[in-house]
């Protein structure tokens, strides 16, 4: 029992503290493709606490929606935080949810925004919800599908499992179908993140912005909790692409192994912050009407996947 | 011998309530009273009744009668289960109507109303609990005309007579076809009683036996509402009073399900491969299309009727995989489809009587059902907004809530067809698993949609601007299916089980002990996966209070929305739902083929708009591509046989003669 | 048969091949298909040197090096040759849409696996080295029924090429060199002659937008 609860500690003080950190290590990662210094590594920490300590300015037309929704949004993010794994497999909370509830927290985190943003009465608000849900709608099909392509490879949904029978299948588990389903789930984590092409996480131009566009009208500490809320659901989706799809060097437990999963971990994701880096200086903002395109290769890839499973079962 | 009672029982309160109706219609408060707190007695005791039915054995009535037309009920586990359905909503629906009846007050004859509604309540009863099929028919045509009259009761507008007529034709059809499908069953068992068509399959020659599936397909699929069946859905469900709507779509549709499951499974014995690939296929397109429609409507309770169809396509997805699997002879795999479909179904019951509630609620207090003209609600009517909020987030599968719970067994039963031998299927039934995906999605768009344009902000007309909160017994019938919504999803686990008690019977194996361990839910062994809503709940409101307490402190001071510098922000700066959809709208742009109209009237130069009309419209590809051809078709073959309607009695003597003369050549040279 | 070494390496390689073809067939961009299909060249170089590794014979070697001289350097250079001189417009032009197409190209996937499976029994590794090159003609094909450019025409009948040689070198170690060399030659000089009867088609009609040369029947 007070493993258990050493463990639950452990997991959100884990994504607590290092969201920002990924946040700050993409960006300056970002920086060194465009050849510019960049804000420092601890800068969304800094952020984050200048924020917290601000005033909030509410828009007069909101209701309690308006309140609730960072809220709900970081709650749900949260939860969901405790079913992925990180540093290790064990998790205390890992048979609540498998990898369809977390996209479905994810979803409930975005449900609440999109409808908080219309509590405003903002053009923005409006639109950035509307564009949101669009997104979401060409992410969804895309990432069942690959998720049924990872979980007909392993047998499993639950992401703890997934790791674990990952890294007992070995070198076979990097299979053909593995792989696409790692390109399609990447391109939906660009997505999923609200990064370039798909949003730009850096604008605040009326045309581009989708994200946002919705949280215009928070500010002060209402806007640090979203931020937060934002940071941790980006660390969690890589996290998935790192444990899922990569899981070797992940520790059972809390015990000496941990270290090494540590380093493990910092590893797969800094390389995976290296990949996000350079996909976003080398694309620009597509059109909103062209990411169809992007999340129909994206569903293409993860059908693929399932498809070369099927076939190498063989029957 | 005590159920018998409690049966009659039911069967008497409804048909009390519906008497009752007729001798107190003077009296617009009395009746409302008297009709409503009856079906309300009955549905408590239907309530009872099923339950008691689920945990016990199956329950018959035998009416002596001759030994083709046995009248009689007989109730399973399935039918119990149904009428637990029915008497859930009806309780919520009838404690609902007390409210929402005296809106109706001194236009309407309300006695007439309080005699349909239990009349309707208590043909739906019969219907699942019928034991013979004549008896079945009988109650099913009962039911039908019933809820035609329903939905003509405000017959004084044209729109909702073109609704009934539409309602009237496509279930007489559908009738038409279930009866086919009878008759083929009857005649291999040689009796018109249930009993004896449980695995009649086995004695139907095979293409009988594909006939006889088909025929019960489009009948019920007709009822249900499948694409392309549907297009009377959108009609019907908006032009009945809401309440009324709130029982259709919530229930009625679902006993078109209900007989589905008898004659797909338990009299046809669903062996046969491409019906449950049939059925998918349908299944998805159904919910899509049901969705993407849905996602368009900007009448309330169009929208929400839209709804109805995609998630009847969800239920049947369900159940057309358990289909496969019982075809693949894998009973267990099936038990899981059909938990989930029905899992779905009575979510489904829950939260869109709700919906239909709300937006009743809506209709009440500001007299308009186009979301567009409304706004702000949640200022005025706070607890409608609340309960609208909670049947938003449940059809939009978000968890801890019901929907979710549905949606995620459906997605497991999809996953588990990689136990299927056939490659071919197994890729089919993975990919229908995108379909669901995006059907969910779009469902979550759709009410970000209803609930932010006609709940949230500013007031956009005056109607929305003097809502006021409707009375409470409207509430307490919406908090009730609120606080099931929340129920059905959190006790997960429970549902389950009761539901596996349910479907045992029917694919012949349990699983109960299987997929539930403790709070959580899981699937069958070979393919691992779990949750546990009940921990997701607890969890969420665990974290929540964490950043309440990171806000609480520090000054939050209100000022106005900014308006990109405009000097003032109005209602008329919202976003619109037509603005919402359209990303959406260009997207599947194939498939709506939207088009539009400017209206532009200009004083003096080009440059100077003293007005502007925007108009869009999208085209229901259905009614346009598939029944306006057939009706002009029909039309025109009737056009063509009017020549020989001359209204001449000669020429009706000399068709008489030639038919005379053409039978008595074919005597000559034919017969003898 | 089956190949001894690297089958692993070889499936996954094949895989990221798959890959190449639906991202030639999902860019809307011409220079981003045509680097799509540089890549999709140096994958197959690289199973043709795999299978080169694996029995040690010195063709096959050559043939991967020609198939990286020539599929992976010369004719894309062409490509972007003839598109910088020509000044081609650079979004594809296309009949069916990217999304649409991407679906469709997902079905032949399936179709030609099916068809494969159906030929007879196969090795595991060289059923699904079959099926991918059947896809990709099948797609090469729908891409040049799809695009109006006659340049991504070529592009469509490299694609084919590309699909025929994978079936040959992962099934039979590949033609006989004689055969393989003659092959090489003809692509190269039949993008050559394409590239100048692209620019004669520039010059005759202002365009190389095949669509318009239905007016040759007036």
């Amino acid at each position: 029992m007070l493993v258990q609860f050493a463990l639950f500690i452990f997991q959100l003080l884990v994504i607590l503290a290092l969201a920002p950190l990924l946040s700050g290590l993409i960006k300056k990662l970002k920086s060194f493709f465009q050849i510019r210094k960049g804000p420092p590594l601890f800068q969304s920490y800094h952020d984050l606490f200048k924020l917290m300590r601000k005033d909030s300015v509410v828009s007069e037309n909101t209701s309690w929606l308006f309140n609730a929704a960072p809220v709900v949004s970081f709650a749900s993010v949260l939860a969901a935080g405790l079913m992925v794994p990180i540093f290790t497999t064990a998790l205390p909370f890992g048979f609540a949810g498998d990898l369809i509830a977390v996209v479905y927290l994810f979803a409930l985190a975005r449900f609440s925004i999109a409808l908080a943003a219309l509590d405003t009465g903002s053009s923005f608000g409006g639109m950035g919800a509307s564009r949101e849900m669009f997104i979401s709608s060409l992410v969804e099909p895309a990432m069942i599908l690959s998720i049924f392509a990872v979980a007909i490879n392993v047998g499993t949904t639950n992401l703890a499992s997934i790791s674990t029978e990952v890294i007992s299948q070995g070198m076979t588990a990097l299979s053909p179908s593995h792989l696409l389903a790692f390109v399609a789930f990447f391109i939906i984590t660009i997505a999923e993140t609200g990064r370039l092409p798909v949003d730009n996480p850096a604008t605040h131009l009326e045309l581009t912005m989708v994200h946002e566009a919705m949280i215009l009208e928070y500010s002060g500490k209402q806007l640090a909790v979203i931020e937060l809320g934002v940071m941790v659901k980006q660390f969690l989706v890589f996290a998935l692409l790192a444990n899922i799809f990569f899981p070797w060097g992940i520790s059972s437990g809390l015990d000496a192994g941990i270290a090494a999963s540590i380093i493990a971990f910092s590893i797969k994701i800094a390389v995976l912050g290296l990949c996000m880096a350079i996909v976003e200086s080398t694309t620009a903002k597509w059109r909103l009407f062209r990411l169809p395109d992007l999340m129909s290769i994206s569903l293409m890839l993860a059908f693929l996947a399932v498809v070369f499973t099927i076939i190498m079962r063989g029957g | 011998m005590d159920l018998t009672y409690l049966f009659l029982g039911i069967v008497f309160t409804y048909l009390i309530g519906a008497v009752l109706s007729v001798v107190l219609h003077r009296n617009d408060r009395f009746v409302t009273y008297a009709s409503f707190i009856s079906s309300f007695i009955a549905s408590v005791l239907g309530i009872i009744f099923s339950f008691s039915v689920m945990f016990g054995d199956t329950f018959v009535i035998d009416i002596p009668g001759s030994s083709i037309l046995q009248f009689g009920v007989s109730i399973d586990k399935l039918s119990a289960f149904f009428i637990m359905v029915i008497s859930i909503t009806s309780l919520a629906v009838s404690i609902y109507s007390i409210g929402y009846m005296t809106e109706y007050f001194g236009k309407k004859d309300i006695g007439y109303l309080g005699f349909l509604f239990n009349m309707f309540i208590l043909s739906m009863i019969l219907v699942v609990s019928a034991s013979n099929a004549v008896m079945f028919i009988i109650v099913w045509e009962l039911m039908s005309v019933i809820s035609y009259f329903l939905v003509i009761y405000e017959h004084e507008k044209p729109e909702t007579r073109k609704a009934g007529l539409i309602y009237i034709i496509m279930t007489h059809v559908g009738t038409g076809f279930i009866i086919l499908s009878f008759l083929i069953m009857a005649s291999a068992s040689g009796s018109f009683d249930f009993g004896s068509f449980q695995g009649i399959g086995g004695q139907l020659s095979p293409a009988l036996k594909d006939m006889a599936f088909l025929f019960a397909l489009l009948g019920f699929g007709t009822k249900a509402g499948i694409v392309p069946l549907h297009i009377w859905l959108p009609y019907a469900h908006p032009a009945a009073p809401s309440n009324v709507s709130a029982l259709m779509s919530g229930v009625m549709i679902k006993t078109a399900i209900y007989m589905m499951v008898r004659v797909f499974f338990e009299f046809l014995g669903a062996d046969v491969l491409w019906w449950g690939i049939l059925l998918l296929v349908v299944a998805c397109i159904s919910s899509l299309l049901g969705v993407m429609y849905a996602l368009m409507e900007h009448d309330i309770k169009r929208l929400l009727a839209y709804h109805s169809v995609e998630n009847i396509g969800i239920i049947l997805i369900g159940l057309s995989v358990s289909m496969i699997f019982m075809s693949a002879g894998q009973p267990e795999l099936a038990a899981f489809g059909l938990i989930a479909g029905l899992y779905h179904l009575i979510n489904h019951a829950m939260f869109k009587s709700l919906l239909f509630m709300g937006a009743g609620s809506i209709i009440f207090s500001t007299h308009t059902r186009d979301i567009e003209s409304l706004g702000g609600l949640i200022k005025k009517m706070p607890w409608t907004a609340f309960f609208f909020l909670i049947g938003s987030i449940s059809i939009s599968a978000l968890p801890p809530f019901n929907g979710f719970v549905s949606e995620w067994l459906t997605f497991h039963a999809q996953l588990l067809s990689t136990n299927l031998s056939n490659n071919l299927v197994t890729v089919l039934v993975l990919g229908s698993g995108a379909a669901l995906a995006l059907t969910s999605a779009l469902a979550a768009a759709c009410f970000v949609k209803a609930f932010g344009i006609s709940f949230l902000a500013l007031p956009r007309t005056e109607h929305a601007m003097n809502a006021k909160e409707v009375p409470k017994t409207m509430l307490a019938g919406m908090g009730i299916l609120s606080f099931m919504c929340i129920l059905l999803g959190i006790l997960a686990f429970h549902v389950a089980g009761i539901l596996d008690s349910v479907s045992a019977p029917i694919v012949g194996t349990g699983i109960a002990s299987t997929i539930t361990s403790g709070l959580t839910i899981g699937t069958v062994p070979s393919f691992a996966g779990s949750i546990s809503t009940t921990w997701i709940a607890l969890l969420l409101i665990l974290f929540m209070p964490l950043p309440i307490i990171l806000l609480r402190s520090g000054i939050t001071s209100k000022y106005e929305t900014w308006g990109c510098g405009q000097p003032f922000s109005t209602a008329r700066n919202e976003y619109t739902a037509t603005a919402f959809s359209k990303p959406i709208r260009k997207w599947l742009g194939n498939i709506y083929r939207p088009h539009r109209e400017i209206h532009a009237t200009y004083a003096n130069s080009h440059f100077f708009k003293t007005s502007f009309k925007f108009e869009s419209h999208i085209e229901e590809v259905f009614e346009q591509y598939l029944y306006e051809p057939f009706i002009e078709l029909t039309l025109a073959v009737s056009r063509s046989f009017r020549v020989i309607q001359t209204g001449s009695i000669h020429a009706y003597l000399a068709y008489i003669f030639a038919v005379l003369v053409i039978l008595l050549i074919s005597i000559i040279t034919g017969g003898i | 048969m089956g190949i001894m070494f690297g089958s692993e390496l070889m499936e996954s390689i094949i895989a990221l091949i798959m890959v190449s073809t639906f991202m030639v067939l999902g860019s809307k961009q011409l220079h981003t298909s045509v680097s799509a299909f540089q890549f999709q060249s140096f994958l197959l170089a690289c199973i043709a040197g795999i299978v080169a590794f694996s029995t040690g014979r010195i063709d096959i070697y050559i043939v991967a090096v020609l198939t990286l001289i020539i599929k992976a350097i010369l004719i894309p250079y062409l490509f972007v040759y003839v598109i910088r001189e020509l000044k081609v417009k650079r979004e594809v032009e296309l009949f069916i849409n990217i999304s649409p197409s991407l679906l469709i190209g997902g079905v032949l996937v399936v179709i030609s696996y099916y068809l494969v499976r159906s030929i007879g029994n196969n090795s595991q590794l060289s059923s699904y080295a079959l099926s991918t090159s059947m896809a990709m003609v099948l797609i090469g094909m729908f891409f040049m029924i799809t695009r109006k450019k006659a340049i991504s025409q070529m592009l469509g009948i490299l694609i084919m090429e590309n699909g025929l040689f994978l079936a040959a070198i992962s099934l039979t170690y590949g033609m006989p060199l004689l055969v393989e060399v003659g092959i090489f030659f003809d692509i190269l000089v039949g993008t050559l002659i394409m590239g100048v009867l692209i620019f004669r088609i520039n010059t005759t009609f202002e365009t190389i937008d095949t669509d318009r040369l239905t007016t040759l029947m007036e």
